[in-house]
C-alpha cells in the first residue's frame, strides 16, 4: 500500500465509510496523481469516487467542481465514459447552483438550458429538469415562476433519469405543504412513512418537513413522535443540514431548549461553514432560532461548542453570538436579494419569526 | 352504480407470491414449519409438542408430509381458513393466536410453490371426540372437504398434516438432503424437536439447539464451540466469539470476532432469527454501527422486523436492544485489557478502526483502549502510548495534505504530528484533552508549522530583501507568497505550505484555464467566498539549504528568476500538486533557461 500510488488511495478511498470526509480526501489525491501520470480512465473514477464522496460528506462546492472537470473529459471524448451516472452528478449539481449568490441568474439558466439537453435522451419529457425548475425558482424567489414550472413537472412523465420513487413521493409532499396543504402532503408519502418506499435520504428528510407543520396544526403527539423517529434517521447524516434546521426548531417552539442545545452543537460546525450558502442561511435561521429563545429564557451565558468567533472555550456569550448570527443573516440575505432581483429571500431571513422561516425556506 | 365480486386466479396470485413475497420456491419449507410452530403454540393443554416431516414416494411422484401435534383444525375452522386468507399477509410481525387462521392459510398456500395440489389431515384439539377432516385443494382454486372415514380419533391424535406431490419441475427441493438442509437452514434453533424420516433413517433438525445456550465444561471449551458454529454458519474462520444478550427486545446469540479487517463501505450482514425461525442472513440495524469488526447470529423476540425482512423497526425498543448488545461487546473488551492484554492487541491490530468508531463516541472506550490504538505521525506508525511518552501535547492535522507536506519537515525537527484525517481519528483526538488528565491537543496546519522555523534577522531581512521581491513577482499570479526561513532538513530547499481555500481556488483557476466560459462562470461563482478571504500559499525557501544559501549571493537577475521559478515547480512536483498549463511552461523556461546559462558558463569558462 502506497500513499503514491493512485489505485491505492483509490481502494483506500472506495474503503471509506460513505460519509466520510477522509474518502473525499483519499479520491482527490488519487484523481491528482492519475492526471500527473496522464492516466485519463483512473482519473475519471478518481474524480467520480471525490465527486460522490464530497456529496455525501457535505461539500456540494467540491461535488461541482469534480463535475465540471469529468463532464469536459466527457466531451473531449464523448464515448468513453458512463454518460448516465455523469448526468446523475449533473443533476445534483444544477440543483444546487441557485444556493451560490454569486453565481449570476443568466448562468443558472444555461447551465439549466445545457443539464435538460444532454438529459434528454434519458428523460424525453423534461420531467427531472421541471423538477429542478421548480425548486431554482423558488430559490431565487421567484414565486410565479415555481408555480409554473411545478404545474409542468407534475404533468411530465417520468424517465429513466428521473428522482427514485421515494424521492418523487417526499418531492410531492414537499410541494403540497409548499401550499399549505398537510392532510394532501401526508397523503403523498403514505408509502414512504409505512417502510414500503425508502433511500438514502428518504424518509430521513420527509419527517423533518412535517414536524412543525403537524405541531401548528395541533397534532402534538404525531409531531412529537415523528420529531424522534426523523432524529434518530438524521443524525447520523451531518450533512442533512437543512433536516437538522427544522428538527432543531421544533425543540425551541416545543420549549425543549436542552434538547435544541445538543442537536445544534451536534451538526454546527459543518452547519454554520455550509459552502452551499442558502443551506447555510436556513441553519443559520435555526441558530438563530435557538439563541434568540436563550436570551429570551434569560439566559446570558450558555456551556455550548459553535464554531469560529461564537463562541469561546466553549463558552457562549448569547447576546454576541446572536448578534453575529444576524450580521451573518443580513450579508447573505443582500446577496441572495442582490443576485435574484427579488426580496423574498431575503424578507423571508430576515422576518421576526425564525422558526417559520425555517419552515418555510426552499431546502429540496 | 352496482357491486360486483371480481374473482382471484389462484394461479397467478401464487405467481406473484412467489416472485415478490417469497425469495424463492424453497420457502415453502420455511412456511409449512412456520405454520407446524404456530399450531404448536396456540395449543395451551399438557402435551409433548413435536414436527415430523417425512418423505416418500406417492403414486404421482415423491411426497413430503409435515405433521404437527398443534391445536389442528375443526371443520368449520377449515372453511374460515381460506375464507380468510390474505386477511393478514404479516406473518411473523405480529405473529399473534387470533391471526393464526389467516396465516395459516397463507404459509399453506406456499405449497403451491412446488406442487399442484395439498393435501391436508387435521384433528382438532379443542375437543376430545373432534373428526379427522381431510382437505384437499388444488392450484386452480377449488377444494373439496369432508370427514375421513379411513382415519379416525385413536390412530390420528391431534394436530395437523400437510402433504404435498412434487411437481416434475420441483422434485429436486423434495429430496431429502435438500429438506434437511432446508429444514436446518431456517428451523435449527425452533424449540418444538422437529426430525425429517426417509423411510431409511430419522434427521434431527434441532436436537442441538442454540450452541450458546448449552453448558460447557469450561470457557475455552465454549469458546471452542461457540467458533465451530460460526465456522460452518459464515463458512470463515473467526478470531473469537462473543456471547450477546439484551433484555430489551429480548435478544441473545454470539458475535463472531471477524479475523480480518473488513471494508468500513461493506453493510452490516448479521444473521437474524425470529422467534427461532431464521429471518435474515442480511439484518442490519441489529449491531450498534462501530461494531462492524463482528458478525452477529441473533434470537430476537421481542423485535419488529420490517416488510423487507432485512431490517428491524427503528423504534425505542430497537435502540435499547442494540446499546445493550454493545455493551456486551464493550465488556469484552474490557475483559481482554484486564485479563489478556496480548489478544487485545491481535485484535486492535486488525480492529483498530472499529475500536476508534467505538471511542470516538464513547469516553469509556476511548479511556480503556487509546493507548492501543495506533496513529499515522511524522514520526512514523505509532501507538498512542508512544506518542504521550514523547509528549502530552497532541499537535494534529485533519488535512491529508498538510500532513504529506509537513511530515518530512516536522520529522526532521523530531516533532510529532498526527495525521487525523482518517475517518474517525480527527473526533478522538480533539475529545482527548476531557478525557485524559494532562493532555492537551492542538490542530496544526502548515502556516503554523512555519511559526516554529528560525527568523531572519534584520541584517538578514535587509540583505534579502530584494530576492523576496522578485519572488513575489515572479509568484504574483499564482496566489503563492514567498518567505525565507531556517529550517530542517538541510536538504529540502523549499516547503510549499498550502491552506485548503488557496488549494481550492487554485484547483478552480486550474479547471478554468481549460474549461470553456459557461463552467469558467459557474465555477467563479462557487468559489467567489473563498476567494474574498484572499487565501495565499507559502513557498519557502530554507536559509539552511547550501543550494538556497548560494542562490542568494547570485548577483545576475535573470539566473535567480530562472532558479526561482523552477524551484516553485519543483516545490509543487515533490508535493503532488497539479500543474497548470502555465506551471508547466514555467518549467520548461526555467530548465531551458538554465541549460542555456550552463552552455554559456561554460563557453565562457572555455574561453
Amino acid at each position: 500500500m502506497s500513499e503514491d500510488n493512485p489505485y491505492d488511495l483509490l481502494s483506500q478511498a472506495r474503503a471509506m465509510p460513505e460519509k466520510s470526509e477522509a474518502r473525499l480526501l483519499l479520491a482527490e489525491r488519487a484523481a491528482k496523481l492519475f492526471e500527473a501520470e496522464g492516466q485519463l480512465d483512473g482519473a475519471f473514477d478518481a474524480h467520480d469516487e471525490a465527486c460522490d464522496a464530497a456529496c455525501w460528506s457535505g461539500h456540494p462546492d467540491k461535488m461541482i467542481l469534480h463535475t465540471s472537470w469529468m463532464l469536459k473529459k466527457h466531451d473531449e471524448h464523448p464515448d468513453r465514459f458512463d454518460e448516465f451516472i455523469l448526468l446523475w452528478r449533473y443533476k445534483w449539481c444544477v440543483a444546487e447552483l441557485p444556493g451560490f449568490p454569486a453565481i449570476g441568474r443568466d448562468k443558472i439558466e444555461d447551465m439549466l438550458d445545457d443539464c435538460g439537453r444532454r438529459m434528454l435522451g434519458f428523460d424525453p419529457a423534461g420531467e427531472a429538469i421541471k423538477k429542478i425548475r421548480f425548486w431554482v425558482a423558488r430559490m431565487l424567489g421567484d414565486e410565479p415562476g415555481a408555480h409554473d414550472w411545478a404545474q409542468q413537472w407534475r404533468a411530465a412523465e417520468q424517465g429513466i433519469i428521473s428522482d427514485c420513487a421515494a424521492c418523487e413521493m417526499d418531492n410531492e409532499a414537499e410541494y403540497w405543504l409548499w401550499k399549505g396543504e398537510l392532510e394532501r402532503a401526508e397523503a403523498a408519502v403514505g408509502p414512504v412513512l409505512d417502510g414500503r418506499r425508502a433511500c438514502a435520504e428518504v424518509p430521513h428528510r420527509t419527517y423533518a418537513r412535517f414536524i412543525v407543520p403537524l405541531w401548528r396544526a395541533g397534532r402534538t403527539d404525531q409531531a412529537a413522535d415523528w420529531d424522534r423517529t426523523g432524529y434518530r434517521l438524521v443524525h447520523k447524516h451531518p450533512k442533512m443540514v437543512g433536516s437538522h434546521a427544522h428538527h432543531i426548531v421544533y425543540r425551541v417552539i416545543t420549549g425543549d431548549l436542552d434538547e435544541a442545545v445538543a442537536r445544534l452543537e451536534r451538526v454546527a460546525g459543518l452547519g454554520l461553514s455550509y459552502p452551499q450558502q442558502m443551506t447555510r442561511l436556513c441553519f443559520l435561521l435555526a441558530t438563530r432560532a435557538v439563541l434568540g429563545a436563550l436570551a429570551d429564557a434569560g439566559r446570558d451565558e450558555v456551556a455550548l461548542a459553535l464554531p469560529g468567533a461564537l463562541s469561546e472555550d466553549g463558552r457562549v456569550d448569547v447576546n454576541a453570538a446572536l448578534a453575529q448570527v444576524r450580521n451573518q443573516i443580513e450579508e447573505l440575505a443582500e446577496a441572495f436579494d442582490a443576485r435574484n432581483q427579488t426580496r423574498t429571500i431575503g424578507d423571508l431571513a430576515r422576518s421576526d419569526d425564525p422558526v417559520g422561516a425555517v419552515e418555510r425556506f426552499p431546502m429540496p | 352504480m352496482s357491486a360486483h365480486k371480481f374473482q382471484v386466479h389462484l394461479g397467478g396470485l401464487i405467481d406473484l407470491l412467489s416472485h415478490h413475497l417469497y425469495s424463492g420456491p424453497e420457502v415453502y419449507v420455511r412456511e409449512l414449519l412456520q405454520n407446524a410452530v404456530d399450531a404448536i403454540a396456540a395449543r395451551d393443554d399438557a402435551f409433548d409438542p413435536r414436527i415430523d416431516i417425512r418423505l416418500d414416494h406417492g403414486p404421482d411422484g415423491p411426497r413430503l408430509h409435515v405433521r404437527d401435534n398443534g391445536i389442528g383444525l375443526t371443520e368449520d375452522e377449515v372453511h374460515r381458513f381460506l375464507a380468510t386468507i390474505g386477511e393478514s399477509s404479516k406473518r411473523g410481525v405480529d405473529a399473534v393466536r387470533k391471526e393464526f387462521l389467516g396465516q395459516f392459510g397463507i404459509g399453506l398456500l406456499s405449497g403451491f410453490l412446488v406442487s399442484d395440489h395439498i393435501e391436508l389431515y387435521t384433528r382438532s384439539a379443542k375437543t376430545e371426540d373432534a373428526p379427522v377432516i381431510h382437505w384437499r385443494g388444488h392450484k386452480d382454486g377449488t377444494y373439496e372437504v369432508g370427514h375421513d372415514p379411513d382415519r379416525t380419533a385413536a390412530d390420528f391424535a391431534a394436530g395437523t398434516e400437510v402433504i404435498l406431490t412434487a411437481r416434475p419441475d420441483a422434485h429436486a427441493l423434495l429430496d431429502v438432503d435438500t429438506v434437511v438442509g432446508l429444514a436446518r437452514h431456517y428451523g435449527s434453533l425452533l424449540e418444538p424437536p422437529i426430525v425429517v424420516h426417509d423411510g431409511m433413517a430419522a434427521h434431527p433438525i434441532n436436537d442441538e439447539g442454540a450452541p450458546w445456550r448449552q453448558p460447557y465444561a469450561s470457557p475455552g471449551q465454549r469458546r471452542e464451540a461457540l467458533l465451530a458454529y460460526g465456522q460452518r454458519v459464515f463458512n470463515q474462520r473467526f478470531f473469537d466469539a462473543v456471547p450477546l444478550v439484551s433484555s430489551a427486545g429480548h435478544v441473545d446469540g454470539v458475535a463472531f470476532v471477524l479475523a480480518h479487517s473488513p471494508s468500513l463501505a461493506q453493510h452490516r450482514a448479521d444473521r437474524a432469527y425470529l422467534k427461532g425461525m431464521l429471518l435474515s442472513d442480511r439484518v442490519d440495524n441489529l449491531m450498534p454501527e462501530w461494531a462492524f469488526f463482528v458478525r452477529g447470529v441473533l434470537d430476537v423476540r421481542g423485535l419488529r422486523p420490517t416488510a423487507s425482512r432485512e431490517s428491524f423497526a427503528d423504534d425505542d425498543a430497537l435502540d435499547l436492544a442494540r446499546d445493550e448488545l454493545g455493551d456486551c461487546l464493550r465488556r469484552y473488551l474490557t475483559h481482554l485489557e484486564q485479563h489478556d492484554p496480548e489478544r487485545l492487541t491481535r485484535l486492535i491490530a486488525v480492529h483498530h478502526l472499529a475500536l476508534k468508531a467505538l471511542a470516538a463516541d464513547d469516553d469509556e472506550s476511548l479511556r480503556l483502549f487509546i493507548d492501543y490504538l495506533p496513529f499515522e505521525t511524522s514520526l512514523g506508525r505509532m501507538l498512542f502510548r508512544d506518542i504521550r511518552v514523547k509528549t502530552p501535547h497532541i499537535a494534529y492535522t485533519p488535512n491529508l495534505d498538510a500532513f504529506r507536506q509537513m511530515a518530512a519537515v516536522a520529522a526532521a525537527q523530531g516533532s510529532c504530528i498526527v495525521n487525523a484525517a482518517y475517518a474517525y481519528e480527527r473526533r478522538l483526538i480533539e475529545r482527548l484533552p476531557a478525557v485524559l488528565d494532562g493532555i492537551t491537543v492542538q490542530e496544526v496546519d502548515a502556516a503554523s508549522l512555519l511559526e516554529s522555523f528560525g527568523e531572519l534577522d534584520l541584517d538578514e531581512r535587509d540583505l534579502f530583501a530584494d530576492f523576496l521581491a522578485e519572488a513575489r513577482h515572479v509568484l504574483a499570479t499564482r496566489q503563492c507568497e514567498p518567505a525565507l526561513k531556517r529550517f530542517a532538513p538541510t536538504n529540502l530547499p523549499t516547503l510549499f505550505a498550502d491552506n485548503p481555500d488557496a488549494a481550492f481556488v487554485r484547483e478552480v483557476e486550474r479547471q478554468q484555464d481549460e474549461g470553456d466560459d459557461l463552467w469558467s462562470a459557474v465555477l467563479d461563482g462557487v468559489a467567489a467566498e473563498r476567494a474574498r478571504a484572499m487565501p495565499k500559499a507559502q513557498l519557502v525557501f530554507n536559509l539552511n539549504n547550501p543550494l538556497v544559501e548560494r542562490l542568494l549571493t547570485v548577483d545576475d537577475p535573470a539566473l535567480r528568476q530562472l532558479s526561482i521559478q523552477t524551484l516553485y515547480v519543483q516545490a509543487l512536483l515533490l508535493g503532488h500538486f497539479p500543474l497548470r498549463p502555465d506551471d508547466l511552461r514555467l518549467l520548461a523556461d526555467g530548465m531551458i533557461g538554465l541549460i542555456e546559462f550552463g552552455l554559456d558558463a561554460h563557453a565562457r569558462w572555455v574561453q
